[in-house]
């Protein structure tokens, strides 16, 4: 167990915060509007959130669980508060979504947090990166 | 097996494109977006994603 997550953990974490620093995001097309901008980078951001709200789900789904249904039931009550978040588009919205992630994660169980952990810092790298 | 490493298994085709979408270089090749079809697809994708949490949330009442 302890060396599947030591393996998990560092392969996802430099994919996203290696790609993210030597790259950025794919910013949007100059021909769009600011209204095309911002949704391009509503899509990219909306992709990174379902990944974790995705990746909640399915754990919750093997045998036996990786993350209680309880746990889950955080994760996609939150996702969809993001991204209505995201839609509305709100004074200060990118700290709105990943603060409340934190908070989320910060209150699961220690184990559930760390398997989550990769996934929660590579949604954080591409909110940051989109809005950059 | 591990259901954690099953999970990094299933997971990975969905990380990796995730990643490669979201970092990918302009390809001048590719036909740019117009902003109609950026928002509609913006649209599309918020109330499909609405759905699958409603779906689930619908699935497992606390």
């Amino acid at each position: 167990m302890i060396r599947t997550k030591l393996l998990i953990v560092p392969f996802v974490l430099f994919f996203a915060i290696g790609l993210a620093g030597q790259q950025g995001c794919a910013k949007a097309p100059p021909t769009l509007s600011p209204v095309g901008v911002t949704a391009f980078q509503n899509l990219q951001i909306a992709k990174a959130l379902d990944t974790v709200r995705d990746i909640a789900v399915d754990a919750n789904a093997t045998t036996p669980p990786v993350l209680s249904t309880s746990t889950t039931r955080s994760i996609v009550t939150w996702h969809k508060g993001a991204l209505q978040v995201l839609n509305a588009r709100s004074a200060g919205w990118p700290t709105t979504i990943a603060t409340s992630l934190d908070a989320v994660v910060g209150n699961l169980p220690a184990k559930e947090r760390d398997t989550l952990a990769p996934y929660v810092t590579l949604a954080k790298t591409i909110l940051q990166e989109a809005t950059r | 097996m591990n259901p954690l490493l099953v999970l990094a298994i299933q997971e990975t085709p969905a990380i990796i494109a995730l990643l490669r979408d979201a970092f990918k270089k302009k390809n001048p090749d590719q036909p740019i977006p117009t902003d109609a079809e950026v928002v509609a697809a913006w649209g599309a994708a918020f109330l499909s994603s609405i759905a699958k949490d409603d779906a689930w949330l619908s699935a497992h009442p606390s």
